[in-house]
């Protein structure tokens, strides 16, 4: 820094880790070669002062813009990304550009607050995946299942060690605890457990396992481990729990926080218009998949206003009923139309019945038709191949054609 | 700019939410100037980043914490095997 008065923003006792963000090797040219930079640094407090020899100087400047246009990118992505997926409805070009705005003003006045913004954004895109990793370390640990299963083996060999123990107290024949806690710390294959050969080694080696007493120790070895399992099981479930409740808090926030949004600024009058205008728009488009959209719009804006989240109702000056009988007649058209398109084009002959089950496919195959479904579904279709077939002429192909239908139509009441 | 979006940040540091929300909403009602209206956003998403920080930083210092008691765990899980020296056991038997 050099020894003048420094250009400052107007927080003159701002200190930034600009250890991030600073290049080592920052070049000052380039930096007053960046769009916007030299306007920027003009706007500063003292900048008639500036000494543009002074490289450090500039430079911290230099971390402000570069922060304020991060920030205003990152800033609008959360907007579009976050605020819009979660509310279903998204800010216009002209609020964004207003929040742009905002920044150019805090970037000169108030550079703490930008800097404070820009951690909070940094952390927003940094957690999750700190937290991917962190479950991913978990997961090392294994899965609830899988620790589940080594308990079950723990607790049957606990089981194994103890009936034979009881059993061979009463036979006298200590071999056979051996020979579980052998085939235990796998020094006895499970498989030959019964064979001759096994119980002769056992018996052979028994002595050597420490009699009793190294049973014994086997014992209280596995009852250690099955409490460790246990609480490493305890630990894992509490993880999952606190994964459980992080979502669950995150929809609190939504609803605490963002039904709030909703008032901001007339913003719900603004919303609402947007959600009809969106609403006229995709069905202004005209095709099926225009359409289809709509219908999806349609009743997520429905699914918002019955969550309480927003705390309104975008659907609320349109008449959903008319505006479903629309949507649904525009679209049970169309799809008709599709499907005698699709009769009029196929070619009776070979395979005439599977290339017009394939023709028809594309329509046929959809799980809803506006808000049609289930049997609703089935009757349009049945109905509007029904009524391709009365389209339908009296040449030879066009009556094949027809019987073609009336086997396609019995196969959907199949 | 009014005093209240002025003490936004202000509410905002001493996480005192509700009260910034409430100054958000409450400010926003009224008629704003466009400068007024991007700082009000701006401290709105503002609010949005901390309090979703604010859990996640929480769920990661629990996965944090679950993962050292795990740790600890597994030591005590080899301490089990090694209580029973097995390699010697094995050794001395020769199987």
């Amino acid at each position: 820094m050099s020894d003048r008065d420094p250009i400052k923003h107007a927080d003159s006792r701002v200190e930034f880790d600009t250890s991030e963000m600073i290049p080592p090797d920052f070049d000052l040219d380039s930096a007053l070669n960046k769009k916007g930079f030299a306007e920027f640094l003009a706007a500063a407090s003292g900048s008639e002062a500036i000494d543009m020899e002074d490289a450090e100087q500039i430079r911290e400047h230099f971390e402000v813009f570069t922060m304020k246009e991060s920030s205003k990118i990152e800033l609008n992505a959360v907007f579009k990304n976050h605020i819009k997926s979660e509310l279903g409805i998204s800010l216009g070009q002209e609020e964004l550009s207003l929040i742009d705005k905002h920044l150019e003003r805090q970037a000169i006045e108030d550079p703490k607050g930008l800097e404070d913004l820009k951690g909070q954004l940094n952390a927003f895109r940094e957690n999750p995946k700190v937290i991917a990793q962190l479950e991913q370390t978990i997961a090392q640990f294994g899965t609830p299942d899988e620790i589940e299963g080594i308990l079950q083996g723990l607790r049957k060999d606990r089981a194994d060690l103890d009936g034979a123990r009881d059993v061979s107290s009463r036979l006298g024949r200590m071999k056979l605890g051996a020979q579980v806690a052998l085939s235990y710390v796998g020094m006895a294959p499970k498989e030959s457990r019964e064979t001759k050969e096994t119980l002769a080694c056992l018996d052979e080696n028994y002595e050597k396992v420490g009699g009793n007493k190294g049973v014994n120790k086997i014992l209280d070895r596995t009852d250690r481990l099955i409490i460790t399992y246990e609480k490493q099981l305890a630990l894992i479930k509490q993880a999952q729990e606190a994964k459980a409740t992080l979502e669950e808090n995150f929809n609190k926030t939504r609803s605490e926080l963002l039904a709030g949004i909703t008032e901001v600024a007339g913003m719900k009058d603004q919303l609402q218009k947007r959600a009809e205008e969106s609403l006229e728009k995709i069905m202004k488009g005209g095709s099926i998949k225009d359409l289809e959209k709509a219908q999806k719009q349609f009743e997520r804006f429905g699914d918002f206003a019955d969550s309480d989240e927003a705390g309104f109702d975008p659907l609320e000056n349109i008449d959903v009923e008319e505006f479903q009988e629309k949507l649904d007649e525009s679209l049970q058209n169309m799809v008709f139309e599709e499907i005698s398109k699709a009769i009029e084009k196929t070619n009776m002959g070979t395979n005439a019945l599977s290339r017009l089950e394939t023709a028809l496919l594309p329509m046929m195959k959809k799980e809803k038709v506006g808000s049609l479904e289930g049997d609703d579904r089935r009757e349009f279709f049945e109905a509007a191949l029904q009524g391709a077939s009365d389209r339908l002429g009296d040449s030879a192909t066009d009556k094949a054609k027809r019987l073609m239908i009336a086997r396609i139509i019995s196969k959907l009441n199949q | 700019m009014s005093t209240d979006l002025q003490n936004l940040t202000q509410l905002i540091e001493e996480k005192k939410f509700d009260e910034a929300r409430a100054v958000i909403s409450a400010a926003v009602q009224s008629d704003l100037t466009d400068d007024e209206k991007g700082a009000a956003l701006t401290g709105l998403a503002t609010v949005y980043l901390r309090m979703s920080n604010a859990i996640s930083q929480k769920y990661i210092d629990t996965l944090k914490e679950t993962i050292t008691a795990l740790e600890h765990l597994k030591k005590a899980e080899l301490q089990a095997h090694d209580t029973v020296d097995l390699a010697e056991v094995r050794a001395g038997l020769e199987l």
